[in-house]
């Protein structure tokens, strides 16, 4: 009875936070939402691991990345802050864009629901950040039992709720390091605050506490530790250059923000150029990129409590550190039933403080709004100016990456090239020496031989040929899009690709819809994402009876091109499905694993959609659309493209 | 050399075909080509010669057109070309009975000593085939008791042990020898032996 009163008191707490949020952000005047504008947003649900049901954004570190977040014009971001079952049970509905989730954690969701990471978040240590984390085991100080982590077998251990599964993957491996591993006898208790933790050390409750290195000196150092309780004393003290904290255990790259299996690159791109633009430190000072917006209201000392974000670090790195075997997870679920338990008679007290303080704070921002819409104005113009800017530096990027990952791909296709050229090569020289061989035998019929030698010539041609081709294919140069006939752009790319299909005997059925219009594309790049998935589909035809592969083109809704590439191969899993366009990905014994991952933004830079889908009877079919663009300009287009 | 020796080429490659004929045609020898190793097969009519494939073509590859011709016992010598000389191939082929490997772009001089060689070896072993079946002619014309007595001349024994194990005289056993050699047309035990090994081996 009272439980199910408590737990609806919950959802509908959950339900307010985002108008916390938003509520929040009014008062602290540096972002400034009118409701109105807030309807239209499209919502972007971003899951945050948190093992405190009760941790709302206001007080979370996440609060700064948040606000730089929903600066964003088209979207409002909205934080959830959920246990692992919570985020796995809504990754399963598609229903989160966003995680932000610990490493150990993400290894896992990565594997089971195909989320991508992006960026890794960074902590701030003596006013410089951080991308790496580690544990730290700590005893009182006067406590000589325990002198090794061998000591710790049946010994009481306390963690602070956040590090749960790093803590017990670390535990496990040392336990497994010393042979220990039988059973995981350690008694292990999950505290929410440090000073918590600190008490039950203190008071000899537990014999031993588990933190994130750093975080009990610098409670020691900033002295908030009350009743001068001595530092505890760190077992198997351990430093490395890589961070400026003792720590216990290996050290593991931070949490980072992972994207759904389906959100687009390019809302994913806006992302992380928003989270990076964060304000950056330097010399110990705040140096506010943005025109020092971030120094109106709140101190430095805030900011240093916040996170800020870097590239993302190398996940995969767990593994090895810890030789984990994947689907190997530390999480257990009682962790969580314990935890939440914990809470639930506390929750009511705290919702109803919190209405009140919606409550006060609503009644509080209605009233100067009109001077804080002008000042959300003038921000905003500034938020999309430098949006633009960041825009157009991904896009070069873009291109950098394409180009590089065309030289791969033709550093793959290298043999089937050289076998390419060597029949003109090798026609050119059997031509001669037969020429050579009449001459010096004298058997100079002239017809003859002057025929043979214009064969020769052809030959040379149709080298020089594949080697223009190749060239073109490999060259860096600025995108530029021109008004091109998909249908010819396919006859190219076979024509590239003759000899691999010919030597895997695979037939090329086309059916492209005739007089199509123009699409405005950079042909390389286009010709680039063909290649690609001709040739993931004839690698996926080895050992199939009848190989073969369909290309089709057609008009679809009048405003668009869709090309798909069929084939009737082995086909694509369905875990697989979901992670074939991310970076790295890759079932292939050689290769990058960038060629899905760099096709599919080459297809959204044209404006396109690039989507992959199992036939219902045998085999994967790749389908990618190019819009087309107003008549106009297609006229135009057309006579530039006739120059060429 | 046989002058109705005909070289066969076979590759998908129009413009290496036509070369290598060409090439081989400045010998004075015969071409005739094919694009795939299929049409080979169906207007093979037991020509001598020897033949010239590509190892990678579409359709039938040349080693699948090897195991065919093992088949169809056709006996040509097979020398191979391909453009990707890899040694695993090569191998293959070779213990398969391939005559030659050659890699493109070919030597001419290699390619046309093979193709000489090949046509060789198959007019010899023609011609040792031919030799081969008169004696297989001679060995049918005899008598089972005179085929008894053949097998243990050529093993060397005397008249005497070979009239003992056969139950009958000497005498008798002089005649069935002295028919035997005639009709074998050996003069000697030496060369009925010879001949006995050489119609073994084939």
């Amino acid at each position: 009875m009272t439980m199910t009163r408590i737990k609806l008191l919950f959802i509908l707490f959950l339900f307010f936070i985002p108008l916390i949020h938003a509520a929040q952000n009014e008062s602290s005047s540096s972002r400034l939402y009118n409701s109105s504008i807030l309807m239209e947003k499209q919502r972007i649900s971003v899951g945050i691991l948190s093992y405190n049901p009760l941790e709302t954004l206001e007080g979370s570190r996440w609060k700064l990345s948040f606000k730089r977040l929903n600066s964003h014009p088209d979207y409002i971001f909205i934080p959830q802050f959920l246990d692992i079952e919570a985020l796995q049970k809504k990754l399963n509905k598609d229903e989160l864009d966003f995680v932000i989730i610990d490493a150990f954690s993400y290894l896992k969701l990565e594997e089971e629901y195909g989320i991508q990471h992006m960026l890794t978040r960074n902590e701030l240590y003596s006013k410089k950040p951080f991308s790496l984390e580690g544990l730290s085991l700590y005893t009182k100080s006067n406590n000589y039992n325990i002198v090794r982590f061998l000591d710790l077998k049946d010994k009481k251990i306390a963690v602070l709720a956040g590090n749960i599964p790093i803590s017990k993957t670390f535990l496990k491996q040392f336990l497994f390091k010393h042979g220990l591993i039988i059973d995981f006898n350690i008694n292990i208790e999950i505290i929410n605050e440090v000073n918590q933790l600190l008490n039950l050390l203190d008071s000899t409750k537990v014999d031993a506490i588990i933190a994130k290195s750093g975080v009990i000196e610098k409670k020691f150092k900033k002295q908030y530790v009350l009743n001068k309780m001595p530092l505890p004393r760190l077992i198997n003290p351990r430093q490395s250059w890589q961070a400026p904290f003792l720590h216990s255990s290996e050290l593991i790259p931070e949490w980072p923000i992972a994207k759904a299996w389906f959100i687009e690159n390019s809302l994913a791109n806006q992302v992380a150029s928003l989270l990076l633009s964060s304000p950056k430190l330097m010399d110990g000072q705040l140096i506010n990129v943005n025109h020092g917006e971030y120094n109106i209201n709140e101190s430095a000392d805030d900011f240093l409590e916040q996170y800020q974000w870097s590239i993302a670090q190398d996940y995969n790195i767990l593994y090895t550190l810890f030789s984990l075997t994947k689907n190997n997870q530390a999480l257990s679920q009682n962790d969580h039933a314990h935890l939440s338990s914990q809470f639930q008679t506390i929750v009511v007290y705290i919702i109803i403080f919190f209405l009140l303080v919606i409550l006060s704070l609503f009644l509080r921002s209605s009233r100067d709004l009109n001077n804080r819409l002008t000042l959300s104005k003038q921000s905003l113009e500034r938020e999309i100016n430098e949006r633009q800017l960041a825009q157009e530096q991904a896009l070069s990027h873009h291109d950098e990456l394409a180009h590089v990952t065309r030289l791969s791909t033709m550093g793959e296709m290298a043999s089937g090239l050289a076998h390419e050229l060597n029949q003109p090569l090798s026609a050119i020289h059997t031509y001669v020496q037969g020429c050579i061989r009449r001459i010096d035998t004298g058997q100079d019929n002239l017809e003859e031989i002057v025929n043979a030698l214009k064969l020769t010539t052809q030959q040379a041609d149709r080298a020089a040929g594949i080697i223009r081709r190749l060239r073109s294919f490999v060259r860096k140069e600025q995108t530029h899009k021109t008004y091109s006939d998909i249908n010819n752009i396919i006859h190219e790319v076979l024509s590239f690709l003759d000899s691999q299909l010919k030597n895997n005997n695979i037939k090329i059925r086309l059916q492209l819809q005739d007089k199509l219009a123009p699409v405005l594309v950079d042909i390389i790049q286009i010709e680039q994402v063909l290649v690609n998935l001709l040739k993931n589909a004839s690698e996926s035809l080895i050992n199939v009876n009848g190989p073969g592969i369909t290309i089709s083109t057609k008009l679809v809704r009048d405003d668009a091109i869709e090309l798909c590439i069929i084939d009737n191969g082995h086909g694509i899993s369905k875990d697989k499905l979901k992670r074939i366009f991310n970076p790295f990905f890759t079932t292939k014994n050689s290769g990058l694993g960038m060629g899905l991952s760099i096709s599919k933004s080459i297809i959204e830079a044209h404006d396109g959609k690039l989507y992959a889908t199992n036939n219902t009877i045998q085999g994967a079919r790749f389908c990618l659309t190019l819009p087309l663009i107003s008549q106009n300009n297609v006229l135009e287009g057309r006579s530039g493209n006739n120059n060429e | 050399m046989n002058e109705n020796s005909i070289v066969f080429v076979v590759d998908d490659d129009e413009a290496v075909r036509q070369s290598t004929a060409w090439l081989i045609e400045s010998i004075g020898l015969k071409v005739i080509t094919f694009n795939c190793a299929d049409d080979f097969l169906e207007n093979y009519n037991n020509e001598q010669g020897c033949i010239i494939m590509d190892v990678r073509m579409p359709g039938i590859s040349g080693l699948e057109a090897q195991e065919e011709m093992v088949k169809r016992e056709i006996d040509l010598p097979l020398i191979f070309i391909t453009g990707h000389g890899d040694v695993p191939m090569a191998v293959r082929a070779l213990k398969r009975g391939a005559f030659d490997f050659i890699e493109k772009p070919f030597n001419d001089q290699l390619l046309l000593d093979a193709i000489q060689r090949g046509i060789k070896h198959n007019s010899d072993s023609i011609e040792s085939m031919a030799k081969n079946e008169s004696i297989y002619k001679r060995i049918d014309s005899l008598t089972p008791r005179e085929r008894q007595v053949m097998s243990r001349v050529t093993e060397g024994k005397p008249n005497k042990v070979i009239a003992h194990e056969l139950s009958v005289s000497i005498k008798t056993v002089e005649v069935h020898r002295a028919r035997m050699m005639e009709k074998m047309e050996a003069s000697s035990v030496a060369e009925l032996v010879k001949m006995t090994i050489d119609a073994e081996k084939s």
